[in-house]
């Protein structure tokens, strides 16, 4: 089995019916998707999959042989932060960290398909991610914030760690 | 006082954002550490009047054995 995480090709030694968080927590030491709920309800183990959010925990390694692979450590770094990244720290969206990966992948994900979405948009884009301390109020300020084009310094929307963009849909 | 009324980053966010926090599951611990086991007493309210470690130190995968005279004073 390969993959691409974070633009970087990886072969793999572990088993098909390995979930992907398993393979990118236990196997790649990639470890900002989350063992939450393991189960599919609480986005913590988030990941983008050929740029869409997926619930790594409850997909099997097998069934992504090949895919591209993306998560936050993929969007940036502290130094070269992505727009998102930024304003989720700028505007605290982010307390314990737990929930933040997977609001954010799920974030960028939004923001590729849809550049300008209404609050209401933003909050059914992250209905699928619990977060226990924030109150998700001040999550999505930061999504609207970037939605609306602030800047800040030192981020940009490029995926300056490999995380990959989405590639282009066919039409609907 | 200049901390009061100031938007202060938190220390932590950098971290959150970029995936690079450590939480507990996170963590790798070596392989090959020593796991160690509790030996509790078969016996309620008994009091020890002597315990001998020898037989136990002599099994095999046994590193050490800590007892209350391991406990510093």
């Amino acid at each position: 089995m390969r993959l691409a995480v974070n633009g970087v090709e990886r072969e793999l030694t572990s088993p098909p019916l390995m979930s992907l968080l398993s393979v990118l927590r236990e196997e790649l030491d990639v470890t900002s998707p989350k063992a939450g709920c393991q189960g599919g309800s609480c986005g913590t183990c988030t990941v983008l999959v050929d740029g869409e959010p997926r619930h790594s925990c409850l997909l099997p390694l097998g069934m992504v042989d090949g895919a591209q692979v993306t998560t936050v450590e993929g969007l940036g770094s502290p130094k070269h932060l992505h727009v998102l990244q930024a304003a989720f720290h700028y505007y605290y969206g982010a307390q314990c960290g737990f929930c933040t990966p997977g609001m954010i992948l799920a974030s960028v994900a939004l923001l590729d398909r849809d550049p300008s979405p209404s609050r209401r948009q933003i909050q059914n884009a992250l209905a699928g991610h619990m977060c226990r301390c924030t109150g998700y109020m001040k999550i999505i300020d930061a999504v609207e914030a970037v939605a609306r084009g602030e800047s800040f310094e030192g981020a940009d929307r490029t995926r300056s760690r490999g995380g990959e963009a989405t590639p282009e849909r066919a039409p609907a | 006082m200049k901390a009061i009324g100031a938007r202060l980053p938190r220390y932590d966010g950098l971290g959150h954002v970029t995936g690079q926090s450590v939480f507990v599951d996170d963590v790798r611990l070596p392989q090959g550490n020593l796991w160690a086991k509790a030996l509790r007493s078969p016996h309620d309210s008994a009091r020890i009047t002597s315990f001998d470690t020898t037989g136990a130190a002599a099994l095999p995968g046994v590193s050490g054995i800590v007892t209350h005279e391991d406990v510093p004073r």
